[in-house]
């Protein structure tokens, strides 16, 4: 049988950077339990860094809202993450992609996160609920 | 994150990169790169230790080959694994930093 999540997983994280080492971890725990390939952990990986990182630079959230809650569930061929946060509204899909400089002394480090999370899920969306970010991201073998 | 930096022939020095590459790995190393990258005007950066990168490590690489071509050096990638490659990539950085993957082929390009 597919390896599985029977319940969907959940990790609270505070507004600080430090705390992506500690989501790092925890991903790596579940995906053990789904036996996920390195190529699937390696964009769980990637695009949750991204997206937590986003929020935490990026993001103004009001008192009462600093909280980020990440969910992962699904299966083996399947993953889905939720990550959840009550900042201002932000929808990372709406931002174009990066254009693509020409020269070294023309690029400017940065801007990419967004494109990454866009090239590296499987599917993306955004829902605004009240007064929280909702980024849902699906995961299937490329 | 590890750095490690050698000199090698001809004035070429070699930084050699291991670990995670994420925002914790390039916050390790940021300040010893860009020092490295600022004084330095061939580099080759082995990435071949490299598990994984995320858009705070490419920022991390991009910092370091503007300081160095901005006094008229050459900085190159090498070794990379398929998934950081992938990501390298798809951010468009192999346009700009040369992806090599021989080390003969890296210290050629990076040669005053």
């Amino acid at each position: 049988m597919e390896p599985a999540l029977a319940e969907m997983q959940h990790l609270v994280l505070r507004r600080d950077l430090a705390e992506i080492a500690r989501m790092a971890a925890w991903i790596d725990a579940q995906a053990r339990i789904l036996a996920l390939s390195d190529g699937m952990i390696f964009r769980l990986q990637l695009c949750l860094e991204e997206a937590i990182s986003n929020i935490v630079r990026h993001g103004i959230a009001p008192a009462g809202g600093e909280e980020i809650r990440l969910s992962l569930g699904g299966r083996q061929t399947r993953v889905t993450a939720w990550v959840e946060d009550g900042g201002e509204a932000f929808d990372p899909l709406q931002i174009p992609p990066p254009e693509p400089a020409t020269s070294i002394a023309d690029a400017k480090p940065g801007g990419l996160g967004i494109h990454l999370m866009r090239q590296f899920a499987t599917r993306i969306e955004y829902q605004r609920l009240g007064s929280r970010n909702r980024l849902i991201m699906d995961f299937a073998p490329s | 994150m590890e750095l490690a930096a050698e000199e090698i022939e001809g004035g070429i020095t070699r930084i050699v990169l291991d670990g995670r590459l994420d925002i914790a790995g390039a916050g390790a190393i940021d300040l010893r790169f860009n020092t490295l990258a600022g004084s330095r005007r061939a580099v080759v950066v082995d990435l071949s230790r490299v598990s994984f990168l995320a858009s705070m490590g490419i920022r991390l690489l991009l910092t370091g080959a503007k300081a160095v071509g901005s006094k008229g050096g050459k900085m190159v990638l090498l070794g990379p694994d398929p998934a950081v490659e992938k990501v390298l990539k798809t951010a468009g950085i192999d346009t700009l930093i040369p992806i090599h993957h021989d080390a003969r082929g890296a210290i050629a390009a990076v040669k005053p």
